[in-house]
């Protein structure tokens, strides 16, 4: 272990080796060392050994509080500590992780998560480090000899780069993090938000919580990288859902997020967003049902960053240029015109907030250890790049720090802040008056305006239609004349990205962010979208699928009807 | 008003119903919220085409659950949490057929078994949910029954018992569940000290302590009038160990205490892991198991453990629940014994009894006694086997075609209730004593020409056998030995059960004279539940027990962490990164 610290140390001298090593990376670096230092380390009974180990421990202290009808619902405190190992056997051109083509669940080996002991003790610490690592060593030689054999059994892939890229080491032991809040005060403020939604009879569930996380990360692998830093995350939440008389439920969702309780809501600005909420609830439900229609529409920022994530941002994950499952929209489309001149987009994972929000995507290293940087991924209309993990493309050979993964996943090329640009940006009376000039110029009655979006879906695999969906929330009508945009309910935005795209046909000069949680293959992760709102020449939108079920029959309990006796 | 005047009737009720029993805090604001709710919804729900409902309940518990677990002296986790949940059960139509029990191929919305209500003693909030979940359940009850209706018109001339039993309306409201009086922290200390035992055993790959405690306040109103509030507190110790021998072959083992028998029974507890980490270590080394077909010896636990999952579950009496999917209903086995009733399911000198009420058997405490099933009936004594005939049948409140009432044995820890036992108790009615068994078991092995016969002391936990996934129809044996003509032990590793008949039970050749007393949380329909068995030692005919595959498990290529440390003198390997145990406290 001396020497190969004193070796890291010669190679990358700003890095403070005297630093004390936190007893998580210890017990790592120990184990680590075991594995694979000379004269020893885990041999196959066939001679095989891992030529990479790479461990990650993501360790997690959350609290999570949240209310409904004035009450709390949950109160939760948790810990844990979750070994991730990628150990590989075989070289960087092949090695066990290889895709087992034709084979079922053949991508990668996931393998299962260890759980650590939430205390610091070394050998209580490293027994499960151990334990852990001599599994997965077993099931990586075997699963290299499935790999080999299917190689030889078939056809040569399209893609024959290599399995794993090399990269620099990295030894950056960086301070520890961890989270506190005044736990009372949060849970009386959200008490008294989700109170408000006791006073209309319509609101079937609602829910406001409160979120404070500490995440600490340590990384260490057997080419040298050494790596702990840590990220806090807070964030409150309003949940709040109705059902209209027809049947389609309606729910709408506000959020603030950021790195400590100064991105939180004041007590008053929760409970006036509670009411707002509650305001927009109720015009949903009155808002007319709108039929399935096509015609020049305008996203908001949000609207668009949304869109921008789910349309573009998954199709340009590296890994997805080479999995020979997946539709591979770009792939062959580097160098080429992929959106419209006045739009650039780049992806980075450095940028920590966007005016004055904080940004969901940001982060210093990936999950494989590998240093973030930002990703020119378009440049006026142009695919320069894709998001890469260690897993080399035919096109790109190394990582841009992009491989990401919940714990428990294997990571793969995934987005952090995506962020469009666009050369000129209209005022929103210009982008106003654009979108009123196409309707007249397409005979449309009206307009559409998409103000707030949930989320989406889109489905990138070759087998599947190359298909997205948008869920839209507050959805207006722009009419031609004038008069004032009305709000509809019941919609969502399909259609097909390279068709989409060609639509795009200004953007506005406001940009807005929206933070969340993302959802794929290797698991949910915080990200970004930034986008400046967008004007678009078609837009397809279909009637969103509804429930049968009418409203309850009885009519809510109130707090008139509890007045009789006291509640507390 | 008109509530007021029915709930004093019930209090009257209730006085004469239950006369020993003072009901104390007699205000209950959240049982009030309950019964406001659950009346308005009785009397307010109501669409045309779907009728009223006939039945309503609410049954809500208040839990607050600390778990402490840790490893080697390390904790993993440390939990505190407080939660609130309802079952709601909706019936329309009436009790001969109602919309119980079936699961319709459209899958409706079904309530989930238990729906998170607020924590907060606020009733209005409660309510909210309350109303909402129960409007969803009566739509979709009423589709049900038609579904059902539907599918049992095609399956005509099968009798049919009806689907739920009237009982009495009862009101009772015992004392909340009282705050525990050791801190958690305290608790901490000692999974800490427990864990770190196996920081001795080197042998000992993975090994987990437990402490759990879990203080409950149970509500439960009905639309028949019963108000009942009762409290329970459970706590325990749960060990388990998995060595791994040298041949890559894994060795478990567990301990568990319960309840009282914990309060002043801490340092027997610690030493009884410290003996079984001795065992299980000890136990690596010793010879693998080959096949076997032959008389076996169940003793102690074992013969606890094999009533307990071969004979308890297969004398419930409520019902199969009806898929419309036959697949589903193919592959769900009911209870063996219920359809068995006044015939031969034991040999003529043993006998079975749940009874609730029971405290000990012999000297020992028996932990399954429950006030008031999750139905709101108080659990009956019943005589499941009289002289080797099947006598009776654990009921819910879902009849069985020849025993129409419910005898309060409706148990559930997650998932909806199902018919278990409480303490079960098995009788003898010629014991013999342990060496007449085991001359017995040697008798047998000479007739038959076998080098030997298999006594088996210990059954691996139901659960801790799911978690490592070995399945199989009885759990493992973990206690096993030879028993040779001569007398001689040896003992085996790495036997499990091949085929379990239910005729095996009646083919008990012998029990013992001493009934065995295991308190543990017994798996079933309904989740796990705290239950006690009472079995003497019990002599198998002919059981075919198999030996385990050895080409699966592989031992690890290097040396365990512990085991450079328990050479190198307690304090580790590399001595600069080694410091003694220093536990944060948070």
């Amino acid at each position: 272990m001396i020497t190969t610290l004193a070796f890291i140390g010669t190679v990358l001298a700003a890095a403070d080796v005297e630093a004390p090593s936190p007893p998580v990376l210890t017990a790592l670096q120990a184990e680590l060392d075991r594995a694979t230092g000379p004269g020893g380390g885990l041999v196959s009974e066939d001679g095989q050994r891992p030529y990479y180990l790479g461990y990650e421990v993501e360790e997690v202290r959350e609290t999570h509080i949240d209310a409904g009808w004035g009450s709390i619902v949950h109160d939760t405190k948790n810990q844990s500590r979750i070994l991730d190992i990628d150990l590989r056997v075989g070289d960087y051109a092949l090695d066990s992780t290889h895709e087992l083509r034709g084979a079922y669940g053949g991508v990668r080996d996931g393998g299962r998560p260890g759980f650590l002991p939430k205390e610091d003790d070394l050998v209580a610490l490293r027994q499960v480090v151990w334990s852990e690592t001599d599994q997965r060593f077993k099931a990586a030689v075997e699963r290299l000899s499935r790999v080999k054999a299917n190689v030889a059994l078939k056809a040569e892939a399209q893609d024959t780069s290599a399995d794993f890229s090399k990269e620099k080491p990295v030894v950056d032991v960086r301070p520890l993090a961890d989270v506190s809040i005044d736990h009372d005060a949060w849970a009386e403020r959200i008490r008294k938000a989700s109170r408000v939604f006791l006073e209309s009879p319509q609101v079937y569930d609602a829910l406001v919580s409160v979120d404070a996380n500490a995440t600490n990360h340590y990384l260490a692998s057997s080419e040298g990288t050494r790596i702990t830093y840590g990220q806090t995350f807070l964030r409150v939440g309003i949940y709040a859902a109705t059902r209209s008389d027809d049947g389609l439920d309606l729910f709408r969702y506000e959020s603030w997020e950021g790195s400590s309780e100064a991105s939180l809501p004041s007590e008053e600005t929760l409970v006036a967003s509670a009411r707002k909420v509650l305001a927009d609830l109720e015009a949903l439900r009155k808002a007319p049902a709108i039929e399935p229609y096509t015609g020049p529409a305008i996203l908001s920022g949000r609207a668009a960053a949304v869109f921008f994530h789910e349309i573009f941002g998954h199709r340009i994950e590296g890994h997805r240029q080479k999995s020979e499952d997946e539709g591979q929209t770009f792939t062959k489309r580097v160098n080429q015109p992929v959106l419209p001149p006045f739009l650039s987009v780049v992806d980075d994972p450095t940028m920590a907030r966007f005016g004055d929000v904080e940004l969901n995507g940001a982060y210093p290293y990936d999950n494989e250890g590998v240093k973030a940087v930002p990703v020119p991924v378009v440049e006026k209309g142009v695919l320069r790049s894709f998001l890469m993990s260690r897993s080399p493309i035919a096109s790109f050979a190394e990582s841009n720090g992009h491989g990401r993964r919940q714990p428990g996943y294997p990571p793969v090329g995934r987005q952090g802040n995506l962020i469009v640009k666009a050369d000129t940006g209209l005022t929103d009376a210009e982008l106003r008056q654009r979108l009123r000039d196409l309707i007249k110029k397409q005979g449309k009655p009206y307009g559409l305006f998409f103000e707030d979006i949930s989320g989406g879906f889109t489905f990138t695999q070759r087998d599947a239609l190359q298909a997205y969906k948008v869920l839209p929330i507050m959805v207006y009508r722009v009419y031609p004349d004038g008069r004032p945009d009305e709000l509809v309910r019941g919609v969502d935005i399909v259609g097909t990205p390279l068709a989409s795209f060609g639509k795009i046909v200004a953007a506005g000069d406001d940009v807005q962010v929206f933070n969340g949680y993302c959802g794929a293959e290797s698991g949910f992760i915080p990200v970004s979208a930034v986008a400046p709102s967008i004007l678009v020449s078609e837009l397809e939108i279909e009637k969103r699928a509804k429930g049968t079920d009418r409203p309850p029959i009885l009519e809510a309990p109130t707090i008139e009807g509890e007045k009789q006796e006291p509640a507390r | 008003m008109k509530r007021a005047v029915v709930l004093g009737l019930l209090s009257v009720a209730a006085a004469s119903a239950l006369p020993a029993r003072a009901v104390q805090g007699d205000s209950d604001p959240i049982l009030d919220g309950l019964a406001t709710e659950l009346d308005r919804n009785m009397n307010g729900l109501s669409l045309a085409s779907l009728g009223k409902p006939y039945f309503l309940s609410y049954w809500v518990r208040d839990q607050r659950e600390v778990t402490v677990q840790a490893t080697l002296g390390s904790l993993t986790h440390s939990g505190d949490v407080r939660a609130r949940q309802a079952r709601v059960d909706l019936r329309v139509g009436d009790p001969t057929l109602d919309n119980s029990g079936f699961f319709g191929k459209e899958r409706l919305f079904t309530a989930p078994p238990l729906v998170e209500l607020p924590i907060d003693d606020d009733p209005l909030a409660i309510r909210r949910v309350l109303w909402f979940q129960t409007d969803r359940l009566y739509k979709a009850a009423a589709q049900t029954l038609e579904s059902k209706k539907a599918y049992l018109a095609q399956k005509m001339g099968e009798l049919r018992s009806p689907d739920f039993s009237l009982e009495p309306a009862r009101v009772r409201l015992d004392p909340p569940a009282p705050e525990a009086t050791i801190p958690v922290t305290e608790w901490e200390s000692r999974v800490r000290d427990i864990s770190a035992i196996m920081r001795r055993y080197p042998l000992i790959q993975e090994s987990d302590v437990i402490y759990f405690r879990r203080d409950r306040t149970e509500r439960l109103v009905t639309s028949e009038g019963t108000r009942v509030r009762t409290a329970d507190t459970s706590y325990g110790l749960e060990v388990s160990v998995e060595a791994r021998a040298a041949d890559g072959l894994s060795v478990t083992d567990f301990e568990v205490i319960y309840g009282d028998a914990l309060d002043k029974g801490l340092p027997q507890f610690t030493e009884a892991v410290e003996r079984m980490c001795k065992r299980v270590s000890d136990r690596t080394h010793v010879p693998i198991a080959d096949e076997y077909l032959g008389p076996v010896l169940l003793e102690d636990q074992a013969a606890c453990e094999y009533i307990g999952q071969v004979f308890a579950p297969a004398v419930a009496g409520d019902k199969t629940p009806i898929y419309e999917d036959e697949r589903y209903n193919a592959r769900y086995q009911g209870p063996l014994l219920a359809n068995r009733l006044n015939r031969r399911v034991l040999p003529v000198f043993l006998s079975a009894v749940d009874d609730p009420a029971a405290v000990q058997v012999a000297g020992t405490k028996l932990q399954g006694h429950f006030e008031v099933d999750q139905e709101g009936v108080p659990p009956q004594k019943v005589t499941l086997v009289d002289k080797g005939i099947l006598k009776g049948l654990l009921m819910t409140r879902a009849p069985h075609e020849k025993i129409a009432h419910s005898n309060g044995h409706a148990r559930a820890e997650s998932g909806l209730p199902g018919a278990r036992t409480s303490n079960l108790i098995i009788g003898n009615a010629d014991p013999k004593s342990r060496k007449e068994l085991r001359e017995q078991l040697l008798d047998l092995v000479k007739s038959q020409e076998l080098p030997y016969g298999i006594v088996i002391k210990k059954l691996n936990d139901e659960l801790l056998e799911s978690r490592s996934g070995s399945g199989g129809s009885v759990t493992a044996p973990v206690d096993v030995v030879r028993l040779y003509p001569d007398g001689r032990e040896e003992e085996v590793r790495g036997f499990y059960w091949g085929d379990v008949s239910i005729r095996m039970l009646r083919d008990i050749l012998a029990a013992g004279d001493k009934p065995y007393v295991y308190n543990y949380y017994q798996s079933g329909r309904g989740g796990t539940v705290l239950t006690s068995i009472a079995s003497p030692a019990l002599l198998l005919d002919e059981v075919e027990l198999k030996a385990t595959d050895r080409s699966q498990d592989k031992p690890p290529i290097l040396e365990s962490p512990l085991s450079i440390v328990v050479r190198e003198g307690g304090n580790g390997g590399a001595k600069e990164e080694h410091r003694e145990k220093e536990p944060t406290h948070e």
